[in-house]
C-alpha cells in the first residue's frame, strides 16, 4: 500500500485526466449514444396528455371560487356525455371524432377526481390530527405523536391544488428506464480509465514517474467522478425535460405532499427536489459500479473481465440497480427497496429488516460507503505495471495435430476464442437459465393450481356441453358466495355454531379463489366458443405455459449478447492493423466468413435461449398436447391451426430472425465506427428502444 | 516487373504522391524517404488499401486495378499489426493461409518451411500475445512470403530486430529475391544495402532518385571529407558543413563531415556512401549500426 502523500500540485493532474477523457473519440461516442438513448425514453415514455393541464387548473380554481355552478357545468356535459355513448353504442355516429363537448366533459372528469381526491385528502388529515391530539391528551407515544403532528399539519396548511400532479408516476417511470443505461455507462467509464491507459502503454510511463502513482489514481478517481456527475446530470435533463415536453407535465414547483404516499416526509418536497435527491442517488449507486469496474480493470490485463465482472453484479442484482423513484421518498425499510435482492438484505444488516422512516436516506448512505471505500481501495493499492505475458487464464495444453482449416473455421475460432465471445455465449447463457427459472419456475398461486387441475380435465376438441358444464359450476359457486350474509346473520343469532362457520368460511374462501380459476377457464372457453362459430379449429388445451412460450416478447439478454458477440467483429480487425492484411489477400472471404459467423451465432443464440424456455416449462409440466393446434395461443398469428410444437419452432425461427437483424445492425456499426466500444453503445442506444417497441 | 505510371494521391489538400514514375524488375528494392514522403501511401496503393487520384500501375503488364488475380501474388508486411493476440502461431499463419486460398497440404508445407528458418518447433503453438516484439515481427515478415507471391512489399522490416537477427532477415530475404520484386520501405540503408539492386527515393510525394546503391552514393562524390579534431571543436565543423559521424578515440575525434567545400586544410576527401547521399539528399544524420 502506498502512503497517500498528495500535495496540492498534484491536483493539476485532474486537468490532464479531465482532457483525456474529453479527446477519447469513444468515450464520447458513448456519451452521445447515452444521450439519445435518454431522449428517446423520455420521448416514448410519455404519453399525450388527454387533457390540458391548464384548463384542469382553471376548471379546480373555478370550482373553489363557484362551486355550485362549476358542478352544475360538470353535471351538464356529463348528460351531453352519456348521449355521445349512447349513440357510439347504436352505431349511429356520423362521425369518429369526438365532439368539443366529450372533450371538456373528460377535462372536467379529471378536474373533479383530483378534487375529490384532494378532498379525501384533507379529511384524512384532518382526522388524523384529530387522533392524534386525542392520543397525545391521553399521554400515549409522546415523541412520535408529536412529530406526526407537525407534518400533518405543515402537510395541511400547503395550499393542495396548486399543481398537477397527472404525469408524475410517468416521469418517475422514465427515470426507472434509465437506470440500467446509467449503471451500464458507469461499468463502461470505469473500464476506460484504467485500460485505456494501459492499452496507449502509457501507464508504464506514469507508473515510473515520480508523482506517478497515488497521486495519479486519485486525480483519476475525481475526473471519473466529476464526468460521470455531468454526464448522469446531462442525461437526466434530457430525458425529464423530453417528457416533460412530450406530456405537458409542468409541476416541478408543485409539492410532493399533494399525494397520499409522501404524507410523512418531514418537509415539504416540491418535484424538483425529488428530482435532486434521484440524481444524488443514483450518482452514487453509478459512483459505486464505475469504482468496481476500474477495481478489477486496475488488476486484470484486459477489459472483458471487469466490464463482464462488474455488468454481472449489476444484473444478477448482487449490487442492485438504484432503488424504484417513488420508493425512496416513502417509508419503507430499506431491505425491501431492493426487492427479492435477498444479498442486499443479508450482507447490509444494518439497513435489512424493518428500519423505521427513510429506508432511502439508510441506502444512500450505504452506497455513498460502498462508493467510497472502492474508491479508496483503487486509490491507495496501486497495481503492478508491467503485464504478464500469456493468457491470465491457462487451461491444461493437449498435445495438437498441426493443421490448416478454413477461412470460416478461423473466423469462428477467432470469435470464439480470440476475442472470447465463448465466455460471453456461456455467461449469457447461464444468466438466460437464471432469469427464465425466476420467471417461469415461481410457486403457482393457489388460484392457478385450480386453473391447471380444470383444464387438465377438459383437454380435447371443445364442445358445447364443457362450457354449459363450466358455466353450472361458476352458477353453482356464486349460489355459495351469496349465501355469505344470510351465513354471518345466522352466526351472530347463534343458529350455527362456529365450527359450522368455520367450515363456511373455508368453503366460500375456497370458492373464491375456484371462481377466479374458472372465469379464467371461462374466458379461454368463450375465446374457443368463437372460434368454434366460425367454423375454424377450436380445441381446449392447458394454456399457461404454451403462452408464455408462444408470446413474442423483448429479451433483453438476446440482445446484449447479439450486440456484445458482434460489435468487434469489424472494429477488432481496424485496431489490431489486421484490415491491411485482407485488402492484400482476400478481402471478400473474410467478409463472407463474418456473415456466416453472425447467422451461426443468431442460430445459437436462438436456439438455445428457446430451448431453455422450453425445457423449464416442461420441467414445470406447462406444456401439454403439444400435438394441439395452436388456436389463438400466442405465436404467429398464420399458424393458427399448425400444432403447438410447430408454433413453437415459428417463434424460434422469429427470435433466429430478430438475432440476425441485430447482428447485421451491430456488424455495420462496428464496420463505419472501427471502435468496439462505441458501436456498443450505438446498437444498445438506437436497438434497445426499437426493439422494446417492436416486441 | 512492376510498373508505375504518373501515379497521384491527394488526402485533402496534402499532396501525398505526385506524378511517380517508376520500374522495378525481380529483385530487391529499397524504398527510402522521411516520414510524409509517400511511402506508406505508396505501399497502400499497391496492396489496394487505398485507391490513387491518378495513374496507373501495372504488373506483369497487366493494370493492378483490372486484374483480379493480383492481390493474389501480393505479400504484404504492414508496418504496425498487432496480428490476433489470441491465435497460436500456426492458427494465424494457417489463417493467412486460407485467406490467400492455399490448398492445406500445400499451406502447411510452407508454413513449416517458413517457420523452421526463424524460430524452433516449439514456437508453432505459442500464442501471438507471449511472443517478444522481434518474434512478432519476424511471424509477420513469414505470413508475407506465404503463397509464393511475386511481389513483396515489406514495411520496415527489421524494425524491433537486434543485429543478428537483422542480417539472418536480410539473407533470407535476398534468397526469396531471384525470381519475384520485394520492395523494402525502411530508413536503415544497411538493410538493403548488399542485396539490393536498386534505391528508389521519395521526397514529398516525388521520385527523386531510382538506381544502384552505387549511384546513389555517387551523388555525394567529392562531397564527403574526413577530418581529425577534438570534441571542442564540434561548434566550429558544424558551421563548415553537416557532421555525418564523430567516432571518438580517447581525447581524439574523427569527424566525417558533408560539405561541397573543402571544410578545413587538413580534411581529406573521402569516398561517399550511401548513408551520405542519404544525408544529402534529405538533410538528416544517420545513426551508424552500433558495433
Amino acid at each position: 500500500m502506498l502512503t497517500p502523500c498528495f500535495t496540492v500540485n498534484d491536483m493539476k493532474l485532474i486537468r490532464y485526466e479531465l482532457l483525456k477523457i474529453a479527446v477519447s473519440r469513444g468515450f464520447l461516442g458513448v456519451t452521445i449514444a447515452l444521450l439519445i438513448l435518454s431522449v428517446a425514453l423520455g420521448y416514448f415514455s410519455a404519453r399525450e396528455p388527454r387533457y390540458d393541464p391548464q384548463e384542469t387548473e382553471a376548471i379546480v380554481e373555478a370550482y373553489r371560487l363557484h362551486p355550485e355552478e362549476t358542478l352544475r357545468q360538470y353535471e351538464a356535459l356529463e348528460e351531453e356525455y352519456k348521449a355521445y355513448l349512447n349513440l357510439l353504442l347504436s352505431e349511429e355516429l356520423q362521425s369518429s371524432v369526438p365532439p368539443a363537448s366529450v372533450i371538456r366533459f373528460e377535462q372536467y372528469k379529471l378536474a373533479f377526481e383530483r378534487i375529490e381526491r384532494q378532498s379525501h385528502y384533507t379529511d384524512a388529515l384532518r382526522d388524523a390530527i384529530r387522533n392524534l391530539e386525542k392520543q397525545s391528551a391521553e399521554g400515549e407515544q409522546a415523541a412520535v405523536n408529536g412529530y406526526l403532528l407537525r407534518v400533518y399539519e405543515r402537510n395541511l396548511s400547503l395550499r393542495l391544488g396548486t399543481g398537477s400532479m397527472e404525469g408524475l408516476q410517468g416521469l418517475y417511470e422514465t427515470i426507472s428506464f434509465l437506470h440500467l443505461p446509467l449503471m451500464l455507462f458507469a461499468i463502461l467509464s470505469g473500464v476506460t480509465a484504467v485500460y485505456s491507459q494501459r492499452e496507449r502503454g502509457t501507464e508504464l510511463l506514469i507508473h515510473a514517474s515520480f508523482r506517478g502513482r497515488a497521486p495519479s489514481s486519485l486525480t483519476k478517481a475525481l475526473a471519473s467522478a466529476a464526468v460521470w456527475g455531468f454526464i448522469c446530470a446531462l442525461s437526466l435533463l434530457l430525458a425529464i425535460g423530453t417528457y416533460s415536453v412530450k406530456s405537458g407535465f409542468r409541476s416541478f414547483g408543485g409539492y410532493l405532499q399533494e399525494c397520499a404516499d409522501f404524507m410523512l416526509f418531514p418537509i415539504p418536497l416540491t418535484v424538483a427536489e425529488s428530482l435532486l435527491i434521484l440524481f444524488a442517488m443514483i450518482f452514487v449507486c453509478g459512483l459505486t459500479f464505475c469504482g468496481v469496474a476500474a477495481l478489477i480493470g486496475k488488476y486484470c490485463r484486459n477489459r472483458v473481465f471487469p466490464l463482464a465482472g462488474a455488468s454481472f453484479l449489476l444484473l444478477t442484482g448482487v449490487l442492485p440497480q438504484p432503488p424504484e423513484a417513488g420508493s425512496l421518498l416513502r417509508i419503507m425499510p430499506a431491505a425491501s427497496l431492493f426487492d427479492g435482492n435477498r444479498l442486499f438484505a443479508h450482507l447490509y444488516p444494518v439497513v435489512a429488516g424493518d428500519v423505521p422512516l427513510y429506508g432511502g436516506l439508510i441506502a444512500f448512505a450505504a452506497y455513498a460507503s460502498a462508493a467510497l471505500l472502492i474508491w479508496g481501495l483503487f486509490i491507495l493499492f496501486p497495481a503492478k505495471a508491467v503485464e504478464r505475458k500469456g493468457s491470465s487464464l491457462s487451461l491444461p495444453k493437449l498435445p495438437r495435430r498441426h493443421t490448416v482449416g478454413t477461412v470460416l473455421g478461423y473466423e469462428w475460432r477467432k470469435q470464439l476464442f480470440a476475442n472470447k465471445t465463448l465466455w460471453l455465449l456461456i455467461g449469457a447463457t447461464v444468466l438466460k437459465v437464471v432469469v427464465s427459472w425466476n420467471t417461469f419456475a415461481c410457486e403457482p398461486t393457489y388460484t392457478d393450481e385450480k386453473y391447471r387441475e380444470y383444464m387438465l380435465s377438459i383437454q380435447g376438441p371443445y364442445t358445447e356441453e364443457k362450457r354449459e358444464a363450466l358455466e353450472e359450476e361458476l352458477e353453482g359457486l356464486y349460489g355459495l358466495m351469496a349465501t355469505r350474509t344470510e351465513m354471518e346473520n345466522r352466526y351472530r343469532n347463534g343458529e350455527i355454531s362456529r365450527g359450522e362457520m368455520g367450515r363456511y368460511l373455508s368453503a366460500f374462501y375456497e370458492a373464491e379463489h375456484n371462481e377466479k380459476a374458472l372465469l379464467a377457464a371461462k374466458e379461454r372457453l368463450d375465446e374457443l366458443h368463437e372460434r368454434y362459430l366460425d367454423g375454424q379449429a377450436a380445441f381446449v388445451v392447458y394454456d399457461t405455459g404454451w403462452e408464455r412460450l408462444l408470446s413474442p416478447s423483448f429479451d433483453l439478454l438476446l440482445l446484449l449478447l447479439t450486440i456484445g458477440a458482434c460489435c468487434g467483429l469489424f472494429s477488432d480487425e481496424y485496431r489490431q492493423g489486421m484490415v491491411s492484411l485482407y485488402a492484400v489477400s482476400a478481402c471478400r472471404a473474410a467478409e463472407k466468413a463474418k456473415l456466416f459467423f453472425c447467422i451461426g451465432l443468431a442460430a445459437i443464440a436462438a436456439v438455445s435461449f428457446r430451448c431453455i424456455d422450453l425445457l423449464i416449462l416442461l420441467k414445470q409440466s406447462l406444456l401439454p398436447l403439444g400435438n394441439a393446434p395452436s388456436c389463438g395461443l400466442g405465436g404467429v398469428s398464420f399458424l393458427q391451426n399448425a400444432p403447438l410444437w410447430m408454433a413453437y419452432a415459428a417463434t424460434v425461427l422469429f427470435t433466429f430472425a430478430y438475432a440476425l437483424g441485430v447482428a447485421a445492425a451491430v456488424s455495420l456499426f462496428s464496420r463505419f465506427t472501427k471502435n468496439k466500444g462505441i458501436a456498443f453503445l450505438l446498437s444498445l442506444g438506437l436497438l434497445l428502444p426499437l426493439s422494446m417497441l417492436i416486441l | 516487373m512492376l510498373e508505375i505510371k504518373g501515379l497521384n494521391k491527394r488526402y485533402g489538400r496534402t499532396v501525398a504522391l505526385k506524378d511517380l514514375e517508376c520500374k522495378l524488375d525481380t529483385g530487391v528494392y529499397g524504398l527510402l524517404g522521411p516520414n510524409g514522403s509517400g511511402k506508406t501511401t505508396l505501399m497502400n496503393i499497391l496492396t489496394s488499401n487505398v485507391k490513387s487520384d491518378g495513374g496507373a500501375v501495372f504488373f506483369q503488364g497487366r493494370e493492378i486495378e483490372r486484374d483480379k488475380e493480383f492481390r493474389r501474388q501480393v505479400g504484404y508486411m504492414p508496418q504496425y499489426c498487432e496480428m490476433i493476440p489470441g491465435f497460436s502461431v500456426i492458427d494465424f499463419l494457417g489463417y493467412m493461409a486460407a485467406l490467400k486460398g492455399l490448398e492445406k497440404k500445400q499451406a502447411l508445407l510452407q508454413i513449416r518451411e517458413l517457420l523452421e528458418r526463424f524460430f524452433s518447433v516449439d514456437v508453432m503453438d505459442k500464442k501471438i500475445a507471449s511472443l517478444s516484439g522481434g518474434m512478432k515481427q519476424r511471424l509477420m515478415l513469414i505470413q508475407a512470403f506465404l503463397g509464393d507471391p511475386k511481389l513483396v512489399l515489406l514495411d520496415e522490416p527489421t524494425a524491433g530486430l537486434d543485429p543478428m537477427q537483422r542480417v539472418a532477415v536480410k539473407n533470407f530475404i535476398a534468397e526469396k529475391a531471384s525470381n519475384r520484386t520485394i520492395l523494402i520501405a525502411t530508413h536503415i540503408l544497411s538493410d538493403v544495402e548488399g542485396i539490393s539492386r536498386g534505391l528508389l527515393c521519395l521526397q514529398k510525394g516525388t521520385c527523386i532518385f531510382q538506381g544502384t546503391s552505387e549511384e546513389f552514393a555517387l551523388h555525394a562524390s567529392g562531397m564527403v571529407w574526413g577530418y581529425g579534431g577534438t570534441r571542442a571543436e564540434e561548434p566550429d565543423v558544424s558551421k563548415k558543413g553537416s557532421i555525418l559521424s564523430a567516432r571518438t578515440e580517447g581525447e581524439k575525434v574523427d569527424y566525417r563531415i558533408l560539405s561541397p567545400e573543402k571544410p578545413f586544410p587538413s580534411a581529406n576527401p573521402l569516398p561517399p556512401t550511401p548513408e551520405d547521399a542519404y544525408a544529402l539528399f534529405y538533410g538528416e544524420r544517420y545513426e551508424a549500426d552500433p558495433i
